[in-house]
């Protein structure tokens, strides 16, 4: 046995918890360091502060749009939401600007303009843009 | 007799407790809840939003973090600010930086679109060029990786 090799005298009873402890710090240690390391986040662009500018839109820029009655839209043409990653598919891998405009209504959960924009990165968009609020508003 | 060389000396019993790896992990905990502490006592709860095609983003030491909580209370960098002052305070810290102009954003998920488009304006009105918006992984690549294992079979 184990205890036969100590030949030293008195019995140990007690477990040696020093070693674990030691690892515990690191791992401890390991995950203070790696938790801010961990976050991540979507860039979306944020429309230029001068308004003139924004009010002209070049006919070919496509704007997702978040109804606030539940419904997804793109460039005014209403898409399923369960459609909407082939959808987005079909338009960007034929488009080289990846560029893509997210304009949601006042009453959607962030979280559904989160989860729209995570199905458009997914289906190829690289850049999103939020939409100046005066082009939310209904003419 | 039997009794060789200093075998008498080790064999002595120790009567007291090593409190040395006590007092280790008891100051790491006293470390732990310092920082942790100012960022309960600002009184920030929100959940954030999740999401699957995400970035990496790193936390930096000279960065911008808005927060809005699930009351739609304002945080600038942790601390809450009072109504109305969030345009002036993004202003004098944007209009003096150089490095970039990226504003982390951090909203709670049930959050109306109205007030994070309120705060989208304040923002590109004070000089912002870019949101990143923080969101959580909505799976972790081990457990996700088990999942598709599970549903394979």
């Amino acid at each position: 046995m184990a205890m036969s090799t100590g030949s030293s005298g008195g019995v140990q009873s007690d477990i040696n918890v020093t070693p674990m402890i030691d690892v515990l710090l690191v791992l401890l240690i390991i995950f203070m360091i790696t938790q801010p390391l961990s976050r991540m986040a979507m860039d979306v662009q944020v429309p230029p502060p001068d308004e003139t500018v924004t009010t002209k839109t070049p006919p070919s820029q496509i704007v997702l749009e978040l109804a606030d009655d539940g419904g997804y839209a793109i460039n005014g043409q209403p898409v399923p939401k369960d459609q909407l990653d082939t959808q987005i598919h079909a338009i960007y891998d034929q488009r080289p600007a990846k560029l893509l405009f997210i304009k949601a209504g006042a009453n959607r959960i962030y979280q559904d303009v989160i989860e729209a924009m995570d199905v458009a990165r997914g289906a190829g968009v690289q850049i999103i843009g939020f939409t100046p609020q005066e082009a939310n508003k209904p003419k | 007799m039997a009794i060789s060389t200093g075998s008498a000396g080790v064999g002595a019993v120790k009567a007291d407790i090593n409190v040395t790896p006590m007092i280790d992990v008891m100051l790491v905990l006293l470390i732990i809840f310092m920082i942790v502490t100012p960022l309960i006592a600002a009184g920030f709860k929100a959940t954030l939003p999740k999401g699957k095609n995400l970035d990496p983003r790193p936390e930096g030491d000279n960065e911008v973090v808005l927060g809005i909580d699930e009351a739609g209370r304002y945080f600038l960098n942790g601390r809450p600010l009072p109504e109305g002052t969030l345009g002036d305070q993004l202003r004098s810290i944007f209009s003096a930086r150089t490095e970039d102009k990226i504003l982390y954003f951090k909203a709670d998920n049930h959050l109306k679109y109205a007030k994070v488009q309120e705060a989208v304006e304040t923002a590109r009105r004070s000089g912002v060029r870019v949101m990143a918006a923080i969101t959580e992984p909505n799976k972790t690549g081990l457990f996700q990786a088990d999942k598709d294992k599970k549903e394979k079979k």
